[in-house]
This record gives structure tokens, sequence and C-alpha cells, in this order.
């Protein structure tokens, strides 16, 4: 979306003349929403075109997402192996998400991952990471369920982050791979008690070095084999929160952030699978609101 | 007509190209170069005409010389999962250039060689007197390897751009995004 921008001149001439700029500033020159305007939209969609629409979407129309979802990623990211993004359902648009897709269109396996999410998901909140290759769009793509799809995206300028140096020894790394940690945010602000309905953030943590086969070992400079979570099934209770199938786009570590109506459930159960097979499975008790 | 056109054009290049030769000439390998490609390269391809960056800028302005990119993709790791869809890196390069990044390696699999095969059919449409440009970028023997092959295969106007990419956007000529060549 193109978004005007006063020229430098012309912010020099307003402070010259004592012009309000509050009246120019943000979204206010034209008739876009104010969520519209970002600091860092997408840029190129040769590759969107070239290939990743179709292998994507196949057919379908696709949908500007703005009123359905905001996806927030940094303009530039310190690390490119771990590039922070949140996805945001908006309240009012009266439709769950039931499958997001999140790409990073110049990574060698764009598709990071793909999400469906189930009904105690609610209004969609989301939050992990990404590795980068070259600077590159990120973009959601979501299915409502009506089945329309719509897209939100943004540009981040980071690189290296396929091949970058693993963070631990990687013997280490697959030694202590399939820990889990389930942190739990009181968001219910301060009431007590198993609620059913009320809407709880966790932040789920499991270790694995995700390894993407571009990484090299250190001194030798022999690739790394590829190793990564790519099947995650989280439960609340009996009920589905949400399955991911996942590429080596998912940064070390799998960090998924994200909120969910309570149904009275005392356990969290995660199933993880990485691409060698190997199954890791913990159930997390939840003191909800306590 | 047409040939008196290109006799001027191949004469201009052969005199931009003069003079340009190294000081301590690297050797021509027996057949090709199997490894390190990164290093510093021959100053000719024998059978081939090396040019440099303004010939090579003139050469595609001239619009009747097929560009051939053979910078290589990034390799798709053994270990990934079968089913991992694999798309490697893309390549911005000379607007108009074929990219056949298989054809540079010392030895060539199947499908590498029929990469060669269909691709320079494509570049040259089937015409073995067609003008046809090698590159990949500076210090890179896998242009070296491709001009080389394309001589071999009959080719009887091949250029070899040494500097490639690395020369080309010194300069700041245009690129364009290449995709990998598809066999049709």
């Amino acid at each position: 979306m193109p978004h005007a921008q006063p020229s430098k001149l012309f912010l020099a001439m307003s402070l010259a003349i004592g012009l309000p700029l509050a009246a120019f500033a943000g979204g206010s020159t034209t008739n876009l929403p104010d969520y519209m305007s970002v600091a860092n939209p997408m840029q190129s969609v040769e590759t969107w075109n070239d290939f990743l629409r179709e292998e994507t979407v196949g057919e379908a129309m696709v949908f500007d997402g703005a009123d359905l979802m905001a996806l927030d990623a940094p303009v530039q990211a310190y690390d490119a192996a771990t590039v922070p993004f949140t996805l945001r359902q908006r309240d009012a648009f009266g439709q769950r998400i039931t499958n997001l897709k999140i790409l990073v269109d110049e990574n060698p396996m764009p598709l990071a991952a793909e999400f469906e999410f189930g009904e105690a998901m609610g209004n969609v909140t989301f939050e992990s990471r990404v590795r980068y290759d070259v600077y590159s769009n990120i973009r959601a793509v979501a299915t409502v369920e009506d089945g329309r799809m719509f897209m939100v995206g943004r540009f981040v300028q980071a690189a290296g982050g396929c091949s970058a140096a693993v963070s631990r020894d990687p013997v280490a790394a697959l030694e202590t791979m399939g820990q889990m940690r389930l942190k739990q945010f009181d968001t219910s602000g301060g009431q007590s008690g198993q609620v059913a309905g009320t809407e709880r953030q966790v932040q789920l943590m499991i270790r694995h070095p995700n390894f993407t086969g571009l990484q090299v070992r250190t001194g030798t400079f022999d690739h790394i084999e590829a190793r990564y979570i790519d099947r995650v099934e989280v439960t609340l209770g009996d009920e589905i929160l949400f399955t991911m199938v996942g590429g080596f786009s998912i940064s070390e570590n799998p960090s998924f952030r994200f909120s969910y109506i309570d149904n009275g459930a005392d356990y969290l159960n995660v199933r993880a699978v990485d691409t060698a097979g190997t199954e890791f499975t913990h159930s997390f008790a939840l003191h909800s609101g306590t | 007509m047409r040939g008196f056109g290109w006799a001027i054009l191949f004469g201009w290049v052969v005199s931009m190209s003069a003079g340009a030769a190294m000081a301590q000439p690297v050797p021509l390998p027996e057949d090709y170069r199997h490894s390190d490609y990164d290093a510093p390269v021959p100053d000719h391809v024998p059978g081939a005409l090396t040019v440099g960056d303004d010939a090579s800028y003139a050469l595609w302005r001239s619009g009747r010389v097929a560009f051939v990119d053979v910078m290589p993709n990034l390799a798709r790791p053994a270990s990934l999962p079968a089913d991992a869809v694999w798309h490697g890196r893309s390549r911005q390069s000379v607007p108009g250039a074929i990219w056949l990044p298989d054809i540079g390696f010392g030895t060539l699999d199947a499908a590498a060689e029929t990469q060669l095969q269909a691709g320079l059919i494509a570049a040259t449409k089937g015409d073995r007197d067609a003008p046809v440009l090698f590159m990949c970028r500076a210090d890179c023997w896998m242009s070296w390897n491709a001009a080389k092959r394309a001589v071999e295969q009959g080719y009887t106007r091949v250029f070899w751009y040494p500097d490639g990419s690395t020369g080309w956007t010194f300069w700041d000529w245009p690129t364009k995004r290449l995709k990998v060549f598809k066999i049709q």
C-alpha cells in the first residue's frame, strides 16, 4: 500500500512557518486506516509470482488481509537465525482463522510452517521465530472458516540465518533436544480460578537444534545433517489447539507464544516429531489464573 | 548484411580484448577444473574469446549474443527429507541471460548434461554459429568449464566473460532476477 510521507523539504517548511505537523503525520494524509501504514511493507513480488503463489494457494484468490490480521516483524533483525514475528488477528472479523502459512519468500525452503488452528485458539495471537537466508518478505497466508484466503506481510532485512553457526556444540544440542518448558502468563488481570472461556497466554519452548543441513561443523567444514522438528501437535485436554507442519526455517529451539480460550482442562499436551522420526512428548499442568 | 554487421562487432570486441594478458597466467587444466572453483582463472578458454566488462556490455547491448550464466545454485542438502520443497536461491544477473546452474562443474551427471544440451539449444536456437557468452562471477571456474564445453560441442562463436556478475554489477549495469532454466 502506498503511503504518502511528507518530504523533508515540506517538513522543514512546515517547521519554519509553524504549521501544526500533526495534521500531516501518520496516515492522516490518506484515507488508509492507521494499521495499514507500516514501516516495512512487502517489496518484490517476483518470487510470489514465479512459483510461491502457485505452491501456496494454487488458483485460489488471495485477499488483502489487513482487516483480518496484522503481521509484525522487524525492519532489520539483529540475528538472522532468529527473526521474530507476531501474528495478531483483529477482533472484529467474525470468523476463525483455521489455517495459517508463514512463508519467507527468499529462503531455500520458503514455507516456514503451516498451522491448523482449533476452535480453542479463539482470535489467533501467535508468535515465533524464523531463519532468514537473504533479505526477504515474510508472509502470513490465512484461511478463514468460509474458505477465503487472506495475506499480509513485511519486508525484513536479515541474511545468513539458514547457514549461521549453531549456537551450541552439535553433540550437546542433540543430547538435550526435546526438553520443553511452558511459561504461563496471567492475562486474567489477577482474577483467580480456572474459568472456562477465559483467554490465556502461554509460551511453549522446545529445545531442538533444528539443523538446516546448510550449517557446517567448526573446523572441518563438513555439513551438519538436516534435522528439524517438522510436526507439532498441541492439545488442551482432549481438544486440539493447533498442529504445525514445519520446515527448517523455524529457528533452533522453537518457541511458540500464543493465546487460547480456557476450556477447563488441567493439562496442555505437546507432541513434537523431528525429521529423524524422534518423538518428544510433554504434558504441562495448567495453573490457570493462579 | 547481417554477417557483415556481425563481423564488425566481432572485430571490435577482439580489439577491445587485446592486451588483457595477465601477469602470471594460470595454467590450463588438462580437461576441466574439478574442484576449488573459487580461484584465479586462466586468461583464455581454447577456442573461445575472452571478453572484459565493456566488451560484454557492448555484446549485450547489441542484442545478438546469448548470455549464459552458469553460477551454481545453493545445493540441496542430501539430508533433507525427500518431500521438503527446496528452491535454492535466486540469481541477480544480466537481463535476458539464461541461467544454467549445473553445467559449470568438472563432471556432469545426466541431469546436468541434459541441462547443458537443452540450454545451449535454447540460447542459440539450435544454431552452432550463433554467438554465445558464458559467465558466472570473478575468479570462478564454472564459466571456464562451461565455455570449454560449448567449444567442444562445436559452437563456433563462444565468448568467455571471466569477471562475470562481479564486473557487471561493479559498473552498475542493469540486472534482473533470473529463473533457473527449465526444459520445455
